[in-house]
């Protein structure tokens, strides 16, 4: 059973390297992207509900902190483990995000340091 | 006119008024005071025949006794004969005449409608006591702007002792405006930030103080002290009403006994902040220095996961409730919040600020001293009283 991930990012080329990495290097996740919030919760009001979050933080119209907060309102979506994937890198962004996100991911990224960290929320969560 | 007061309501007031002169004398003072003035007054007010001032004290505490064939004379007579006894008795006692004189009196029959609405509209007693002290303030030589500009420069200082200069202009205009209502001309003081001196706030009045009936500048001068001294967080009102002393000066403080302005015996009810008070600070304090780097919808979102994660080992968290929406948020306490152990508190305060801290690194220094600034000198002191030291909990959070 593929694992299913959502990445939210406003940057496609992201998102693009995100989904094709992810599914053609490991063969084991299943990947949904959103360019905004909004996409996000288009995809999850229609019941995509991911096993995973992967969320960028500056974004253009919702930034990734809303979405994380307005995620916690809905009783199954603030069930999904949320890893923030961010260029903010300051020592309160990173702070703040790893208390309550499951992982807190800098970028760049290297996909078998990505793949590796989702699998280790993942496996957690059980 | 109000309804007929009888031979019993002027018993009761002229019994009310020899209590209020004893309290301030003696009882027997009291009796041969108004024993004298009446007998010098019943030539005028021949009625006053009625009423026999007996040297001893009958059975709750009343020594005047009055006949029932007062309450037939012209009440407008029984008003301006009353008038004359009280005004008689305000200059005779000079400076123990202080302004509770007037208003103790007054409040003493608050329960009888006729008489209260009768001493307050028949019987000018505000008048007579502005008339009296007006005549003591010329003798004073009393300067009304100076004196209140340096008492409010005084209460700054003092203020300044437990506040930051900006929070204690702030307290300060906190109390002009809850002594409004009562006081408008406290409109017309500002205090205005000078730019050139660092720090120092200058007092500004716009409307001429001198002209306020000294009964009601004094008053008001003594619902300022009072009113600032419970707004700030000293442990006894003696530290207040001696730094204040200090603050004043000799000139000033002289020129306040002279008013009757109690400065040497303020009994300020020690307005502790609530636990509920400090725990709000501390919950909104560090909603906003985490919303300013990230954004308050998701600050609110991590103190309700803080609050949860904290509430396994600290029942207390139990007792908030977070409400939230997109623009805004709001807090809960149960009824009961503020009976809750203080080192119970304490310790729980400090678990929230640990777990929020947790993860800024080398950055855990600056979230300490934001987090002070954000919380206020007076509520730092609160969580400092209670045993929580701030500089530990930075050497903790690495």
């Amino acid at each position: 059973m593929k694992k299913k991930i959502l990445v939210i990012d406003d940057n496609p080329m992201i998102l693009f390297s995100v989904k094709e990495g992810l599914e053609e290097k490991f063969d084991s996740y299943n990947v949904d992207s959103a360019n905004g919030g909004e996409e996000c919760f288009d995809l999850l009001n229609n019941g995509e509900i991911p096993d995973l979050i992967l969320l960028d933080i500056m974004m253009p119209e919702i930034s990734g902190w809303d979405v994380y907060a307005r995620l916690q309102e809905n009783e199954e979506w603030k069930k999904i483990p949320v890893v923030f994937l961010t260029a903010k890198t300051d020592d309160y962004s990173k702070g703040f995000g790893k208390l309550v996100s499951e992982d807190y991911i800098e970028k760049p990224f290297d996909l078998d340091e990505l793949s590796r960290r989702i699998d280790e929320v993942l496996d957690k969560k059980g | 006119m109000h309804d007929q007061i009888d031979h019993t309501a002027v018993k009761a007031i002229l019994n009310t008024l020899r209590r209020k002169i004893a309290r301030r004398t003696s009882d027997d003072e009291a009796v041969s005071m108004l024993s004298r003035f009446i007998e010098e007054l019943t030539p005028q007010y021949e009625f006053l025949k009625y009423v026999n001032v007996n040297k001893k004290i009958y059975s709750e505490g009343e020594s005047i006794w009055v006949a029932p064939e007062l309450s037939d004379v012209n009440q407008n007579d029984v008003f301006s004969a009353l008038h004359q006894l009280v005004k008689k008795s305000v200059f005779e006692m000079k400076e123990k005449a202080d302004f509770f004189f007037i208003r103790e009196f007054q409040d003493a029959f608050e329960d009888m409608d006729v008489v209260h609405k009768s001493m307050t509209d028949d019987i000018p007693l505000d008048e007579m006591q502005h008339e009296y002290l007006i005549n003591r303030a010329h003798t004073l030589s009393l300067e009304k702007n100076q004196l209140i500009i340096n008492v409010i420069h005084s209460l700054l200082s003092v203020a300044n002792t437990n506040l930051s200069e900006g929070e204690s202009v702030q307290v300060m205009e906190q109390t002009f405006l809850e002594l409004l209502p009562k006081y408008p001309f406290f409109h017309s003081v500002n205090i205005v930030k000078n730019p050139e001196s660092k720090g120092y706030y200058t007092v500004e009045l716009s409307d001429n103080f001198q002209k306020i009936p000294t009964f009601q500048f004094a008053d008001a001068l003594y619902n300022l002290i009072y009113q600032v001294g419970t707004h700030l967080d000293f442990n006894q009102s003696t530290q207040f009403q001696s730094r204040l002393l200090q603050k004043l000066g000799k000139r000033n403080a002289e020129l306040l006994r002279k008013l009757n302005v109690p400065i040497d015996n303020i009994s300020i009810a020690k307005s502790k902040s609530s636990q509920q008070d400090i725990m709000h600070r501390l919950i909104d304090s560090l909603i906003e220095l985490i919303g300013e780097r990230t954004s308050e919808y998701f600050a609110v979102a991590v103190m309700i996961k803080m609050i949860d994660n904290v509430k396994k080992s600290h029942d207390l968290l139990t007792k908030i409730q977070i409400s939230k929406n997109k623009d805004n948020y709001s807090l809960q306490f149960d009824n009961d919040f503020n009976s809750a152990d203080e080192n119970d508190f304490q310790k729980t305060a400090k678990s929230l600020i640990q777990a929020v801290g947790a993860h800024l690194g080398k950055k855990r220094g600056d979230f300490i001293e934001e987090l002070k600034k954000k919380l206020g000198k007076k509520y730092v002191s609160s969580f400092e009283r209670m045993g929580l030291n701030f500089h530990i909990l930075e050497m903790k959070l690495n």
